[in-house]
């Protein structure tokens, strides 16, 4: 974890750098946008990392994981809400039934998604102290 | 179980193999196109069945081939080798994997549409792609098999980028991250700041395609390329990076020498990655639609870090044991032949060329130097290297030169000629061309080759057969490697590893455990020498 | 560089080919030597040294790199500024007479030309086949537009192509600097006859161009 976002920062940086010498030299709306739009994602990415954990934006070796986690082998509720999107999408030039099928196989997916969840969790919390 | 396991090993390979097998419907889509333009007035085939043909080719090439594969790749081996355990995200990273295959499926599905498959080429210029130039619903069908395709690989990538940041094993700093790792993480950072810009310009295209109109006039032509090259221009490294990783790894192992100049390659990865977030432009020099000044400073940059990545080539060779494996030699031909798509692109880079050269073939040579002598060169370099890890049997040396030379023949007979006929004036995307003096002779050729490229392919499939059937066991560590990933077994368990990990010092941590060994061993003989002398 | 005055598109473009072409050359020449030569002196040597960093050489060779970089740009830079007084200007041109307008018109799939003022109206790509004519050694003016898709307006001879883009009209200033035939192309992909969209270009000496345009293009060039 340590360090984690630091790359993300410097490029981030470096890429902002390169997105103002673009506004400065032609000054193009939608460049200067779209120079902005990519800066911004990044630094949301190293945002998320920091709030997590401080140490994401320090120097230094980083340590082992320090809270037990859970061990996933398999997700069906993953596998199952993809083929909903797909489904939905696909739904848009084949039949408006299919979308509405596609979303239906989304809300399975990500019902059963949380239910995978929600025994992660307990499991974890069972190995607690 | 395979189809649902979240692990990171079971995903990467799951994705490989579907792009590999895009990678060979994309081949035979080339196949054809090279069978019509053998002769200039080729009647194999209908206009609009060629325009499907290129449209798919480069679309399955780019979306499904070059690009999951290069993500598959960083999936497989970025964890191993920092040291983690699992995936951070492994669900999100299992239904990208999915959601890519439903993209990729929906593309294809063009292929049965009355209209016909896409047609508008892989970059589906507005308005040419819009609902009046190219109704129906292959169009359709493309424009929502990249949404899928794009929105799987971008979450694919961003479970990289978590896992390279937060489960790095104790001592793997930031610096101390192997060179192919470094390779990912510029690459899965370009696809989090670029791929969202296709999905918006693909979503967008889609509403207008609709009744919309979204796009309009002068401005509407050019957003539409602004957007879509934001996203096409930085996707045409994330289809260099990784493979460069590749290379790199084969050329550092083969030549018993950790990787030369770390520090400075660190460096060129960051700067090259943000130039070439920073040159999309230059796509659109003859449009009047951009500061061609601008981006033709950025293009002519990039010589600078690419310029590094050679320098560190011939430093690491100087001085090396080398064994001239097959992934050493192909590792060492994409190096040769990414030069020709690397200077060719220092030309074009030059708005004045680029007038001459845009649209003619000469584009079409210079990106496949890049992508096709170059990545894939860079692919199968990693292909020998880790298929020993991947699944406990090495390929055959035998039949491994047999396809490398062929693969190295084709590949400069179907796109050499290409250079000559784009000078010459030959324009790309025709399914007939003129009587030229010269041209029917060069086509041909380059048919020839396709050929060639298409038989190396299935000499590859005979060796993954052959040495998967008779399986010639690797061992742990085949190659005497030099980072984590060698200090497993092979393949590797669920969680990676069940030894404990060696320390971790430098980029090449196994390295310095036989450089350490080899010291103790001098400094005894030593002694001992000494010893004998008293 | 020579002189503007009877500068056209092609020379630029072979005066920076004739600089990047031989530096192309020599490096990929250099790298294919050092790597293949490596690779040959150091094949079966058994005790690899352990050197990995030579930080202050790559230090001085990024230096260098720089250098071919600005050198390069200094090139580029100069021609792009000749091209684009070539292209770009409506100067007035040396000789008597102002530069002659052509209205270029491109749709699927054929290119239409147009000489306001005269009368005279060619098609070429997929209806037929009749030429661009041109005067040589005088600036022409060329209106480009699009009526359906984006086009690009491509003479090889002149290594320069533009595109016509839809909503916009793109004001260009050529020069042809030889008599004579040749060929040009739709160089943008525009649907399903994009292979028919090409023409000729017949340029000729101004004196015959005259003639041409006075006649209403009835005499042949």
């Amino acid at each position: 974890m340590r360090g984690g976002a630091l790359p993300l920062l410097v490029w981030a940086l470096l890429l902002a750098a390169s997105g103002a010498t673009n506004a400065v030299w032609t000054g193009d709306p939608i460049q200067i946008e779209e120079f902005a739009g990519a800066v911004a994602i990044t630094l949301a990415t190293a945002g998320v990392l920091i709030v997590r954990r401080r140490e994401a934006a320090r120097r230094g070796e980083p340590s082992g994981p320090r809270d037990p986690e859970p061990v996933t082998h398999t997700s069906f509720g993953a596998v199952i809400a993809a083929i909903g999107l797909g489904v939905f999408v696909f739904g848009f030039t084949f039949g408006h039934f299919m979308i509405y099928l596609g979303m239906g196989i989304m809300v399975a997916g990500f019902g059963r998604l949380a239910l995978e969840l929600y025994h992660e969790r307990r499991a974890v919390r069972r190995r607690e102290p | 179980m395979i189809a649902i396991s979240t692990d990171h090993k079971r995903i990467a390979l799951n994705m490989g193999l579907t792009a590999l097998g895009f990678f060979i419907l994309g081949g035979i889509f080339a196949l054809f196109m090279r069978a019509q333009l053998t002769s200039p007035h080729g009647d194999l085939m209908s206009n609009q069945r060629y325009d499907e043909l290129f449209t798919m080719h480069g679309s399955t090439m780019i979306y499904l081939f070059v690009t999951p594969m290069a993500l598959a790749l960083a999936l497989y081996l970025v964890p191993l080798q920092i040291g983690a355990r699992a995936l951070s995200g492994s669900r999100v990273a299992l239904a990208g994997f999915w959601i890519y295959l439903c993209g990729g499926l929906v593309m294809q599905s063009g292929w049965f549409a009355n209209t016909g498959a896409g047609q508008a080429g892989w970059t589906s210029f507005y308005p040419l792609s819009n609902g009046t130039y190219s109704p129906g619903v292959g169009q359709d069908l493309w424009v929502l098999g990249v949404i899928l395709a794009a929105l799987g690989e971008l979450l694919v990538a961003i479970c990289i980028t978590m896992t390279i940041a937060r489960r790095r094993a104790p001592g793997m700093t930031v610096l101390r991250m192997p060179v192919f790792t470094w390779t990912s993480l510029v690459s899965v950072l370009m696809v989090v700041g670029a791929f969202p810009m296709l999905i918006l310009a693909m979503l967008l295209l889609f509403i207008d395609r609709h009744g919309g109109h979204i796009y309009s006039g002068f401005t509407g032509t050019i957003d539409y390329q602004d957007l879509f090259w934001f996203f096409g221009h930085p996707v045409v490294y994330v289809m260099f990076f990784p493979y460069l990783g590749c290379a790199a790894e084969a050329v550092a192992t083969n030549a018993h020498k950790r990787w030369f100049g770390y520090k400075a390659f660190v460096a060129s990865m960051m700067t090259f990655s943000v130039l070439s977030m920073s040159v999309w432009g230059h796509h659109m020099f003859v449009t009047g639609g951009v500061t061609n000044g601008f981006f033709s400073f950025t293009s002519t940059l990039l010589l600078v870090p690419a310029g590094i990545e050679y320098f560190d080539l011939v430093g690491t060779l100087i001085g090396g044991a080398i064994r001239l494996r097959v992934s050493m030699l192909f590792g060492l031909t994409f190096f040769i032949q990414f030069l020709i798509g690397g200077l060719t692109g220092i030309f074009v880079a030059s708005p004045v060329l680029d007038y001459n050269a845009y649209g003619s073939y000469f584009i079409v040579a210079h990106f496949h130097y890049t992508l096709f002598a170059g990545s894939v060169f860079g692919f199968f370099a990693g292909v020998y290297h880790w298929f020993p890890k991947m699944t406990g049997a090495r390929l055959r040396e035998g039949l491994g030169r047999v396809h490398y030379v062929l693969l190295f023949i084709g590949t400069n007979l179907t796109f050499m000629p290409m250079f000559v006929l784009g000078l010459d004036g030959m324009d790309r995307r025709v399914s007939r061309y003129s009587q030229h003096p010269g041209w029917a002779f060069l086509n041909r050729l380059e048919t020839a080759g396709a050929g060639v490229i298409a038989l190396a392919v299935a000499v590859f499939l005979l060796n993954v057969l052959v040495s998967l059937r008779r399986r010639e066991l690797a061992g742990d560590d085949p190659w005497s490697g030099h980072t984590l990933e060698w200090a497993t077994s092979s393949p590797p368990p669920p969680l990676n590893f069940e030894r404990p990990l060696p320390p971790i010092r430098s980029y090449a941590p196994l390295l310095d455990l036989r450089e350490e060994a080899e010291d103790r061993a001098r400094e005894r003989e030593r002694g001992a020498a000494s010893e004998a002398r008293v | 560089m020579p002189p503007l005055a009877i500068v056209d598109t092609r020379k630029v473009y072979d005066w920076v080919l004739s600089i990047y072409v031989p530096i192309a050359i020599g490096v990929f020449a250099l790298f294919t030597v050092l790597i293949v030569g490596a690779v040959l002196v150091y094949r079966r040597r058994e005790r690899p040294s352990r050197r990995h960093e030579a930080n202050r050489l790559e230090g001085s060779y990024v230096v260098l790199l720089t250098l071919v970089a600005s050198f390069l740009l200094y090139i580029t830079f100069t021609a792009l500024h000749q091209d684009n007084l070539i292209v770009a200007s409506a100067r007035a041109s040396s000789h008597e007479r102002p530069a002659v307008t052509i209205d270029v018109t491109a749709s699927r799939w054929e290119w239409t030309f147009t000489y306001p003022g005269h009368g005279i109206t060619h098609r070429s790509g997929a209806v037929g086949q009749e030429p661009l004519v041109v005067p040589t050694n005088v600036p022409v003016r060329i209106e480009l537009r699009s009526e359906d898709v984006i086009h690009s307006f491509w003479v090889p001879q002149l290594a320069f192509k533009h595109d016509a883009i839809p909503g916009s009209v793109q004001t260009l200033t050529l020069d042809f600097d030889r008599s004579g035939s040749f060929s040009g192309s739709c160089a943008e992909y525009c649907g399903l006859l994009h292979a028919y969209m090409v023409f000729t270009v017949e340029a000729m000496p101004l004196g015959r161009f005259d003639t041409w345009l006075r006649t209403g293009g009835t005499v042949s060039a």
